[in-house]
């Protein structure tokens, strides 16, 4: 029998099945007491709500569940083991490098030499050159990171935790590159509807959706903390509350 | 460093180019490739129906989830394969987006962990898109912070 809710889940709202981590025994440390089942989106108690996003679009949910009640048989490892079963889950998607991530320097290359500034050709405005020129290099150092993990595949090994760099630089710049795009444009940067904004508002979508790519899949910070602790074997961050049972873990500033 | 293809690996990128080429939903291409980040929408069409279609069709030709077992509906391709694969799909690899929890998560953790009966019953009507699957855990990568989903009892309910 499950109750509780869960925020952020992505496609809920088309999907008919769902793996859910639940929390089966709150008296030991917070990654101790976790089971992980399978169920039917469409089970009695399930509820999807959608979440309307700062873009408009609703890709997300938040998901209540009352009284579920999910079978033994759909349970996934081992009661209290579910900790173990989501590094499965994670594990797997960290191996879905694939194309390389979205930086937005594309779409601002072309957008610039398409547009035409005051003194001319946005294309041939110094402090334009100077801001893609920087751009173009962090971006040329992404596709190349993620060219030696490819490698890397190629050769048969695994990639390891060195590849979180690519999400971490490439949630700031998407921000930063749309931020920029939106400012060439002026006052027609604040647009009242997509008809109305240069390139049909993409820019203005893409600095809507850009904090989400530096929260999903690990936020900036835990990309760091991979990084400091995996990659260059700094000492582990302080995680105070790594050994005291869920339900001893203050949630008020004072008992 | 090498970036180029091995004979094998180039091989396998001609196979995978020429399908697509055959097969895949030109008509969308444009604006597939137009769209960006925050923005994966069609005019005149409903991209999930544009979705599942494209998924079905590489389905039955061999080239969806290509990363699985073919038992379950996959491909048992390796992953530089699927790199290659991913390369040569382009922009219609973004119709996959609304896939790649169930993809990704839900049925590499359900062959993981689940018995062999389930895994016969429940993983091959993913990868055609018969079925599609959510993610009720804590966002990737693995950080210990508070639980995801379903906390019990229920006045500890947390966000994840």
């Amino acid at each position: 029998m499950i109750n509780g809710q869960k925020i952020w889940t992505s496609g809920a709202h088309y999907s008919d099945y769902g793996i859910l981590l639940t929390r089966t025994d709150p008296t030991v440390a917070k990654h101790k007491g976790l089971t992980m089942f399978f169920l039917d989106m469409k089970s009695p108690g399930v509820e999807v709500r959608p979440i309307k996003q700062a873009s408009g679009a609703s890709d997300f949910n938040e998901v209540y569940f009352t009284d579920v009640r999910i079978p033994d048989s759909q349970r996934l490892g081992n009661v209290n083991d579910g900790w173990n079963v989501s590094l499965t889950t994670l594990m797997n998607e960290r191996m879905s490098i694939g194309a390389g991530v979205a930086t937005g320097f594309p779409e601002l290359f072309d957008f610039c030499n398409s547009l035409m500034l005051e003194d001319g050709p946005a294309i041939e405005n110094r402090a334009v050159r100077s801001k893609l020129a920087s751009w173009a290099v962090k971006a040329s150092g992404l596709k190349y990171t993620s060219m030696r993990a490819i490698s890397a595949l190629s050769r048969g090994e695994r990639p390891g935790p060195e590849n979180s760099i690519g999400k971490l630089v490439a949630g700031s710049m998407i921000q930063d590159v749309a931020t920029y795009a939106l400012d060439l444009q002026g006052a027609a940067g604040a647009l009242s509807g997509p008809e109305d904004a240069e390139v049909a508002g993409k820019f203005q979508a893409m600095l809507l959706r850009a904090p989400g790519t530096r929260v999903e899949g690990g936020t900036d910070e835990i990309m760091r903390n991979i990084i400091a602790e995996r990659v260059l074997g700094l000492p582990g961050d302080i995680r105070v509350d790594k050994d005291v049972p869920f339900n001893k873990i203050p949630t008020k500033g004072r008992a | 460093m090498n970036f180029d293809d091995t004979a094998q690996e180039a091989a396998f990128r001609a196979e995978a180019k020429a399908w697509i080429g055959a097969n895949a939903p030109k008509q969308y291409e444009d604006e597939l490739r137009k769209a960006s980040l925050g923005r994966v929408a069609l005019k005149g069409a409903n991209i999930l129906e544009v979705a599942k279609a494209w998924q079905k069709k590489k389905a039955d030709a061999g080239w969806a989830c290509l990363h699985w077992p073919k038992e379950y509906g996959g491909r048992g391709a390796s992953p530089i394969e699927r790199v290659i694969w991913q390369q040569e799909e382009g922009p219609f690899g973004r119709l996959s987006s609304m896939f790649i929890i169930g993809h990704g998560m839900c049925g590499p953790t359900m062959m993981a962990f689940a018995g062999e009966e389930q895994k016969r019953k429940y993983l091959p009507p993913l990868p055609p898109a018969r079925r599609s699957g959510a993610s009720c855990s804590p966002s990737p990568p693995a950080a210990p912070t508070s639980p995801a989903c379903a906390p019990v009892p229920r006045s500890t309910a947390t966000n994840g």
